[in-house]
């Protein structure tokens, strides 16, 4: 029998990188993919408000509307940016360095951007000098970097207004600056522009999509081509960033840099990197003394109290580790040292990593990170590197997310219950049609977590005994106003007696959920939807998945197994898309046509949580008769 | 005591966001704002309100480090913290219920109505002026 397709629950331990790298396109591309509709629906929703087509508005309610309307275009924007940033992450730090014609290379990036520069109404201009020399750098890198600058200074300027690129050489480096005649960054903003995800009030305010994530981005290209990025803005009046980086990307060159404005940043950065990271992280200043250590790099290492300012030689308890900190070292070292966590743990290899942070070749700090080793391979650490770059990616992803979208979730909320003023029918039926689509987006983040969790081998579950029939009572009874709402009856018999089992009652539910969901929706107003529970012992499930043609791999519990079904009396799904059923994204044309409105990851999501609880789930069903959906859960 | 409005202290970076929960209160609460943890303490040496709310991602120092300042400053500790965050993770949850906040909602997943009920429920006049559980 064919097996049908198993997420891979462990990608952590997964060698095959090309996996993982569809697993990362996926994500990205179906986040951005996704959200597209709702997004411009509720953009189109609100248009519609906002004109007064559907009718007077009051202040209060305009005041509302265009918030929306804000967070909406931010939305849009953020996720339009989405895949961009994924393929910038993914490429980490790595630089390779050739001999690149900067003139070239700027007007290469100004033809790029000249559609978007057309449509902002903006003229692009570059002005370099004659004979300009060759750098030695990374072309792509800082293609990317200079396109993000081009492009912040269309997004954020004035209409009619101009952005120039201008080329010039110093002792030993060049100097780029991207000027633009925009709105420039408040001061007191001026701080927090290079972290992630910064974006000006200003910009929101003038009604331009910001994204902070680019320059967060730029700022760590230039630092890994060797350079630094500065910038200079007037509010109101415009912004200058200037990128200088070395001709070469070694050699000795002048120019120091004050280490107390480096290690504001970088703290900065630190801690709100932090969360996100299970590895130790530390910076350190040219003498090696402490600047900033983080969570995990003091529960690895041992320290407590306030360390800053000694000398990381002096609290590390173990000699490797001391003469590794005390030798003068010009360049990145690792090292691997087994560490015992606890008195009575095992020791575990980790991985100590020095890397030089410099400012025109001049060592002003110096970046630890220390990274539990799996193998001593250098391979294996590079990948678990990609790993923890994707969780982050996507915690913070999600997170950002969630903030236009929770923002909108109370103005409609607000909206809808007209403590903002009254709406007409048809200004109501605007309104509601906003809370549907930005719900949906709220369930397709949802969604979306749990899938990159899938994928990187954390989705976790916490058995416990319980019965089943108050997980199933609690789902139903949640179901009972929707499907009232379209006059479906739901049977269920909660009087049967039926053995406890060892489940997560959470994900459980999410399972039942996610059936009784699509149950409701895929089936026509006046159906039904009727749940069944029986005991089954393996061998008659083995029979069952014969009969039925479906596959069914755990039938060896001792005990049986407890199966729930929902049936439904809808529209069928054809026999040629039954395959696909349980994969990503899965949604059937009829559905399509039918315009209902799902992500398609519920049931992809909802088969991870049985198999993780050794079941299975399958799926019967006829053309114009209904589907009955079927889960087994192994009985202690 | 009578008449005098209760104050609510909102560290959260989203302005958007404290204007949605100001309208939401109707003027109930005198409702003042910082904009990360810096601001924050400042407003805190000059006065204590009757609940903090506290966002967890702030430019700067985090909710966390913030909750941590809180509790252990016994001018401040007694103040009752609610975490309103879109960090919604369990580690999280656990992280902000041990540090001391009183409850921890996650801005997704709840209805403006419950914030406002469950503030409601904080500030809420009681006969006795204890403040610990």
């Amino acid at each position: 029998m064919p097996r049908t397709a198993t997420p891979n629950l462990s990608a952590a331990d997964d060698p095959s990188l090309a996996n993982r790298e569809r697993v990362r396109a996926d994500f990205a591309t179906v986040a951005s993919h996704q959200l597209r509709t709702p997004i411009s629906i509720m953009r189109w929703a609100l248009d519609m408000v906002l004109s007064g087509r559907g009718g007077r508005i009051s202040i209060k309610q305009r005041e509302y509307l265009d918030r929306a309307y804000q967070q909406n275009l931010f939305m849009a924007r953020l996720v339009g940016d989405l895949l961009r940033i994924s393929r910038i992450d993914e490429e980490g730090v790595s630089v390779v360095s050739a001999p690149v014609n900067l003139t070239a290379l700027v007007n290469t990036v100004m033809r790029d951007e000249s559609l978007l520069a057309r449509a902002y109404n903006c003229t692009l201009r570059v002005s370099a000098p004659r004979n300009f020399p060759t750098v030695v750098t990374d072309a792509l890198k800082l293609k990317e970097v200079i396109g993000v600058l081009v492009d912040n200074g269309i997004r954020y300027g004035r209409r009619e207004g101009h952005v120039l690129v201008a080329l010039q050489r110093r002792r030993g480096a060049v100097v780029i600056s991207v000027r633009d005649r925009g709105i420039g960054i408040p001061a007191r903003q001026q701080h927090n522009i290079f972290t992630k995800f910064f974006r000006a009030e200003n910009a929101i305010r003038s009604q331009t999509e910001g994204l902070g994530v680019q320059l967060y981005i730029a700022k760590h290209y230039v630092a890994a081509l060797g350079g630094t990025i500065a910038f200079h803005s007037v509010y109101r009046k415009g912004t200058t960033f200037t990128v200088t980086l070395p001709l070469r990307s070694s050699g000795p060159n002048g120019g120091a840099v004050s280490v107390p404005s480096l290690s504001r940043v970088v703290s900065t950065e630190l801690r709100r990197l932090s969360y996100h990271l299970s590895d130790g992280m530390a910076f350190l200043d040219p003498a090696f003394r402490i600047l900033e250590i983080n969570t995990s790099a003091r529960k690895i290492l041992g320290v407590n109290g306030d360390v800053t300012g000694r000398h990381i030689g002096d609290i590390v308890d173990t000699v490797e580790l001391r003469r590794f900190f005390k030798r003068r070292t010009a360049g990145e070292e690792s090292l691997v040292v087994p560490l015992r966590l606890s008195e009575d743990a095992q020791p575990t290899p980790f991985t100590f990593f020095l890397m030089p942070v410099r400012q025109q070749d001049v060592i002003t700090a110096w970046m630890l990170m220390i990274k539990e080793t799996f193998a001593h391979h250098r391979a294996d650490v590079v990948a678990a590197e990609r790993i923890r770059r994707e969780r982050e990616f996507v915690s913070i992803t999600v997170h950002e997310l969630n903030g236009p979208l929770s923002v909108n979730k109370w103005s409609i909320e607000m909206l809808h219950r007209e403590t903002t003023g009254k709406l007409n029918a048809e200004q109501r039926r605007l309104v509601d049609q906003l809370q549907r689509n930005n719900d949906r987006q709220l369930v397709l983040v949802k969604d979306l977590l749990n899938l990159a969790k899938l994928q990187q081998g954390r989705f976790s579950i916490l058995p416990q005994m319980t019965g089943i029939t108050p997980i199933l009572s609690d789902v139903i009874a949640g179901f009972r106003t929707k499907a009232k709402a379209k006059r479906l009856r739901i049977l269920w018999s909660s009087r049967q007696k039926l053995p406890k089992v060892r489940v997560d009652v959470g994900r459980v539910s999410q399972v039942v959920s996610n059936l009784m969901s699509n149950a409701i929706k895929y089936t026509p107003t006046g159906g039904s939807v009727r749940i069944k529970t029986r005991r089954i012992p393996g061998p008659k499930l083995r029979k069952v998945a014969r009969e039925l043609g479906v596959t069914i791999n755990h039938t060896d519990s001792p005990d049986g197994y407890l199966v729930i079904s929902v049936q439904d009396s809808g529209m069928g799904i054809p026999p040629n898309q039954m395959r696909k059923l349980f994969t990503m994204f899965f949604r059937s044309q009829a559905v399509l046509k039918a315009k209902i409105e799902g992500t398609g990851l519920g049931l992809y999501i909802a088969k991870a949580i049985v198999e993780l609880h050794q079941g299975d789930i399958w799926c019967t069903s006829t053309m114009g008769k209904g589907s009955t959906f079927s889960f087994s859960l192994p009985l202690a | 005591m009578a008449g005098k409005k209760k104050s609510i202290l909102v560290v959260e970076d989203d302005k958007n966001l404290v204007r949605l929960l100001k309208d939401a209160f109707e003027g109930a609460y005198d409702v003042s704002l910082a904009l990360d943890w810096q601001e924050a303490k400042a407003r805190l040496a000059r006065m204590i309100p009757d609940l903090i709310m506290l966002d967890i991602l702030l430019p700067g120092e985090s909710g966390f480090d913030g909750l941590r300042q809180i509790k252990s400053n016994p001018a401040l500790r007694g103040i009752p913290v609610i975490i309103l965050s879109n960090l919604g993770q369990e580690q999280e949850i656990r992280t902000g219920l041990e540090l001391g906040a009183m409850d921890y909602l996650v801005k997704a997943d709840i209805s403006i109505e419950e914030v406002v009920k469950k503030v409601k429920a904080v500030l809420a006049p009681t006969k006795s002026t204890k403040r610990k559980k």
